[in-house]
């Protein structure tokens, strides 16, 4: 796992408020550290390309998926 | 013949056979095991909603049709339950979560549908974590089982209620749900099998979700071979759920024998045996020991890698949240006291997630698959030990998603592969510990004849908890 960053208060609030969520004090204080905690676990699926991992579509013609 | 004290105790395949010969009454058998749930449910915190009079009706009704020389199959008169995540028609679906708490569904799942189809009574509704996500958490305001094993330690999440009753004799087996370990983790802890098979196999209809591309349904039973009895009952194309696959389902029990001379394993140690703080040396030992066994047995049993395991914790946890968050996010912020303090937190961080956190998420969870497909191309399973940790206690702080421990479950999730808990052992303290075998999508026959072998080698599945 990566270092955990430090997210300064006021701009975990912002995020959360961009992302619809009006916080007390309190629950900000106890949800920034879960939120560095996923910051650090999440940053190693960015310091990697996967190359043998592209998104596509895919149809399977013997397999249809509906009736 | 059995005596009545130890009904609750037989397992579904030798409950079936009794019923099929006509020597045991699924009336007997179901009013047994309710006087058992009413006995130890106080204790075991293990049924949000106990159907005592429909049981007992349904299992009239299948005694008269077996004697009138209908018998549907394996099933037929079995007393089972439903993790509290399946739709059931005229009874009660809570989730686990307050939102529902008086959410009563018209239509059965598709899985409680062809339960019934095949006979089975359903005894009632089994806890969970709310939503099936993440560990117990006090403030849903729904029952946290104890285990049976050790009333001090839980059964983890989120199919604990399930993991509890079936190994207390609670019920003969349930269909629970799995999302990242949900139910290999908590069948573990209770020392009894958790089957998850390949994405598709089971339909999700009526199944409330919390990540579509992650969650899988399957059985939590005694023994490998109620596993088999239970998803044959319930495999199979459902047109009302466009992920189910058209492979033929086989009779799984009908083709279970105990041999495995000759068949390839590989042990990816980098990733299930690591030396960290977090994970407990006795269930990787007691893992060892089993590789041992199964060595002893015939299959041959090679370590191997498969680097893109270094990721699946990272994606698994951006998958599972974000996409629980997307299912969530109205009610999130419509009515957040409905929610549990931990599903509240993750499921609100979840909504910090970015779209390259999710499509990077996706594109390892590819890697991953083709690094399995890889490995399979060689060997036959991949087997490891179940868990990081064994049974956590009671009073432990809750289960987030966050955690920093690895799952060894979570990465048969990503790719979709059948993968099996059994019971492997105890530790110094009593706690039961597991292996996991998985294998090749929509093989499961491999996996299920793996662990019979393995489980009839043993005694781990014999052993019942000190209640």
């Amino acid at each position: 796992m990566a270092e955990k960053p430090s997210v300064p208060m006021e701009e975990f609030r912002m995020l959360m408020e961009r992302a619809g969520f009006r916080l007390t004090q309190g629950e900000l204080e106890h949800l920034k550290p879960f939120y560095e905690t996923a910051l650090a676990l999440v940053a190693p699926l960015h310091a990697k390309d996967f190359t043998t991992g592209e998104m596509a579509v895919n149809f399977d013609a013997a397999e249809p998926t509906t009736g | 013949m059995t005596m009545r004290s130890e009904l609750h105790y037989l397992t579904i395949g030798q409950a079936g056979r009794l019923i099929k010969e006509r020597k045991l009454s699924p009336v007997e058998l179901t009013r047994v095991m309710l006087e058992r749930v009413e006995k130890m449910g106080g204790t075991l915190q293990t049924y949000i909603t106990l159907l005592r009079d429909e049981a007992m009706a349904q299992a009239k009704a299948a005694e008269a049709e077996i004697r009138r020389g209908n018998y549907r199959g394996p099933l037929h008169g079995i007393p089972i339950a439903l993790k509290d995540n399946y739709d059931t028609k005229d009874v009660r679906t809570t989730a686990g979560s307050q939102l529902l708490r008086d959410h009563v569904p018209m239509e059965d799942s598709a899985v409680a549908a062809r339960l019934k189809a095949a006979g089975a009574v359903l005894l009632g509704k089994l806890t969970l974590t709310e939503f099936a996500c993440g560990g117990p958490d006090q403030t849903c305001g729904y029952p946290i089982p104890r285990n049976p094993w050790n009333l001090e330690h839980g059964a983890g999440g989120s199919s604990n209620g399930s993991a509890v009753a079936v190994s207390a004799g609670l019920c003969m087996g349930t269909m629970a749900t799995c999302t990242r370990g949900s139910i290999r983790a908590p069948a573990m802890f209770c020392n009894v099998v958790g089957f998850k098979p390949t994405y598709g196999r089971v339909s999700r209809h009526g199944v409330i979700p919390l990540s579509w591309t992650l969650d899988h349904c399957g059985p939590i039973t005694a023994t490998v071979e109620d596993a088999a009895i239970m998803l044959r009952a319930v495999a199979g194309w459902d047109p009302a759920d466009p992920t189910s696959s058209h492979a033929p389902a086989p009779d799984y029990a009908g083709e279970l024998r105990t041999d495995i001379k000759g068949l390839k394993i590989g042990v990816p140690r980098h990733f299930f045996f690591p030396a960290r703080p977090d994970v407990q040396r006795e269930p990787l030992a007691i893992a060892e020991a089993a590789l041992r066994k199964l060595e002893e047995l015939g299959a041959h049993v090679e370590e191997t890698r498969i680097p893109e395991l270094e990721y699946s914790d990272a994606a698994a946890l951006v998958i599972l949240l974000g996409e629980g968050y997307a299912y969530h996010q109205w009610n999130l912020k419509a009515k957040p006291e409905g929610y549990g303090v931990v599903n509240r937190a993750e499921f609100r961080l979840a909504s910090l997630f970015t779209m390259s956190d999710y499509v990077q998420a996706q594109r390892a969870r590819n890697a991953l698959k083709r690094g399995y497909a890889k490995a399979l191309q060689r060997y036959d399973l991949i087997v490891s030990p179940t868990f990081a940790i064994v049974a956590p206690r009671y009073d432990a702080p809750p289960g987030m998603a966050t955690t920093k421990m690895p799952s060894f479950t979570g990465p048969y999730n990503l790719a979709g592969l059948p993968a099996i808990s059994v019971p492997a052992g105890f530790t110094a303290k009593g706690l039961p510990s597991g292996i996991q075998l998985a294998g090749r999508p929509f093989d499961e026959t491999t996996v299920l004849r793996a662990a019979y072998t393995y489980e009839q080698a043993t005694e781990w599945h014999k052993r019942r908890p000190p209640l």
